[in-house]
């Protein structure tokens, strides 16, 4: 009897585990840097084969006048452009998506994944049912998941508001701009950005 | 009347299994443990003369032994082949169905990539999908094998393998290059089960040997931790190395993985051409007359006879070739290669 309860709460648990966990996730949590070496967790997406890398002077201030509306503005010295397009660093007209990828699996190689453990989870029951070490066996489970589903808890980025948690995704402003402006003047790529809370 | 008796005290030792007959030996001269201090000492041997030239030797133990161990191997599998197949026919249909369509399959990517012009995620999805393919079949046969005497108790065969999956599908090619560093070590696991099935009295010292194995592996790895890269970027260098998988893992030096690659093989091709010849086979590989195959009718004989003696001419081709145009034959043998890695997994499922 005893044996059939804990058989019946794993295979709960562990069916809780493959409907609720994918439930609790959301994709698109941004991430804040919290504590020692959580900070970047989420890189940023991989640059394009055109992409350069260049210096930026950032002002957290507002875009100002010039660029009324806008939420950023990037500010690119003439002569600069001409350096970078004369060196052949950046095409004139760079095609979007070109990237090669990064040589890990296929761009929806995680649905299938996530698909392919959600089943391994859901299996593991049947692997428990009718063991005679069942008893120990659920003991090991249950530690396991109490203990993955702690850590889960404490270091994951799940349930956003929850305190000291990430905040909910701002939702993005109406039509927002950005405004990009060539100018005679100047060496360095400068970037504006209006500070968060203002 | 003393003659007799003696006769009959001998009798029971002779049917006693070796290993327990071994027993009562006087301590130090049990096989054993010469054997133990000769395999550990090979083991090393071998790892540190890996370590001194892991290209070169990378380059000659292909070179000699690809082709007289697929020979020995194939032989192996004659030999432990039933004579009428009955109710394993079936099993072994879809073991060795499934090897020619999985290697057929493989040795077609390339060429469907180089036709349709695939992109890398193209080329992933299809390298993600072959291991997927690979897995089930693998975990289909084991599921089958189950419920074939001797029955087996395998309930993990479906979590482990649905795991695999979701492993290959985030990173298909670690699951590739673990068949490259997995497909040697299987014949180690073909050995011990031999041996073990046999009762013989080398299985210790083979086991305790073989825990030298890991420590031979990271005593390459720190021998060789700050060696300077492979010289020459020549196409056979540039080959080995990406056979290596030192363009999949780039933070371990490619000196490492074509040492780790090279002394893996190096044992591989031991255990066929030495070992399973001398302690399983019992008997060259050319003579078939102990194969139960043989043992069924004179045209399965011929056959067996011819099907020895083609494998003879290929392995004098294969070293013919190899002196012709050493990198060309090497990638081709290592995809007609796959042929034997995966008619591996049938055979050693049924000696589980």
């Amino acid at each position: 009897m005893l044996r059939r309860i804990l058989g019946v709460s794993v295979c709960t648990l562990f069916a809780a585990m493959v409907v609720g966990v994918p439930l609790l996730s959301l994709a698109d949590v941004p991430v804040e840097p919290r504590g020692n070496g959580r900070a970047n967790r989420r890189p940023a997406p991989p640059a394009s084969d055109g992409a350069v890398m260049a210096p930026v002077r950032v002002n957290h201030q507002a875009p100002g006048a010039a660029a009324e509306g806008a939420v950023a503005r990037i500010v690119i010295p003439r002569a600069y452009l001409q350096e970078l397009l004369a060196s052949g660093a950046v095409s004139p007209a760079l095609p979007i998506g070109s990237g090669s990828g990064n040589g890990s699996g296929p761009h929806y190689g995680t649905l299938v994944a996530g698909i392919a453990l959600a089943l391994a989870i859901a299996s593991v029951p049947f692997v428990l049912r009718g063991r005679r070490a069942t008893r120990q066996l659920v003991a090991a489970s249950l530690l396991f998941v109490v203990v993955l589903g702690g850590w889960t808890w404490a270091y994951g980025d799940l349930i956003p508001g929850r305190p000291g948690g990430p905040p909910r995704r701002p939702a993005p402003p109406a039509g927002a701009q950005i405004s990009l402006e060539i100018v005679e003047e100047g060496e360095t790529v400068q970037l504006w950005v209006k500070p968060q809370g203002r | 009347m003393g003659e007799a008796a003696g006769a009959v005290a001998i009798q029971p030792a002779d049917h006693e299994p070796a290993e327990r007959r071994g027993r009562r030996q006087k301590p130090g001269t049990h096989p054993a443990v010469w054997t133990t201090w000769f395999a550990a000492a090979a083991l090393l041997g071998v790892a540190w003369g890996v370590a001194c030239a892991p290209l070169g030797v990378s380059v000659v133990a292909v070179f000699l032994f690809a082709g007289p161990h697929n020979w020995c191997e194939a032989r192996y599998f004659l030999s432990r082949l039933p004579g009428r197949l009955g109710p394993l026919a079936p099993f072994f249909a879809v073991g060795f169905g499934g090897t020619v369509l999985l290697a057929a399959t493989f040795a077609l990517l390339p060429l469907g990539a180089r036709w349709g012009a695939w992109s890398e995620s193209t080329w992933t999805t299809a390298i993600a999908g072959w291991n997927t393919a690979l897995i089930l079949w693998i975990a289909g046969l084991a599921e089958w094998r189950k419920r074939l005497p001797p029955y087996r108790d395998w309930p993990w065969v479906l979590p482990v393998a649905l795991l695999l999956i979701a492993v290959n599908w985030l990173a298909p090619s670690y699951v590739s290059l673990a068949l490259v560093y997995l497909h040697p070590i299987l014949a180690l696991v073909f050995l011990d089960r031999e041996l073990g099935r046999r009762h013989s009295p080398w299985r210790t010292a083979y086991r305790r040997a073989v825990v030298l194995l890991p420590v031979a592996l990271v005593g390459i790895a720190l021998a060789l931790r700050d060696a300077p890269a492979l010289a020459g970027a020549d196409v056979l260098t540039l080959q080995i190395q990406r056979h290596a998988g030192a363009e999949i893992v780039p933070w371990i030096s490619p000196q490492v993985l074509v040492a780790w690659h090279a002394y893996l093989e190096l044992l591989h091709y031991g255990v066929w051409v030495l070992a399973v010849p001398l302690f399983v086979v019992q008997a060259p590989p050319w003579n078939v007359a102990t194969a139960p195959l043989a043992r069924r009718s004179l045209p399965w004989r011929r056959a067996l006879v011819a099907v020895v003696a083609a494998g003879a001419l290929l392995v004098v081709s294969l070293w013919g070739a190899f002196l012709v145009d050493y990198p060309f034959t090497r990638d081709l043998y290592f995809t007609i290669a796959l042929l034997h890695v995966l008619a591996e997994a049938p055979m050693l499922l049924r000696i589980l």
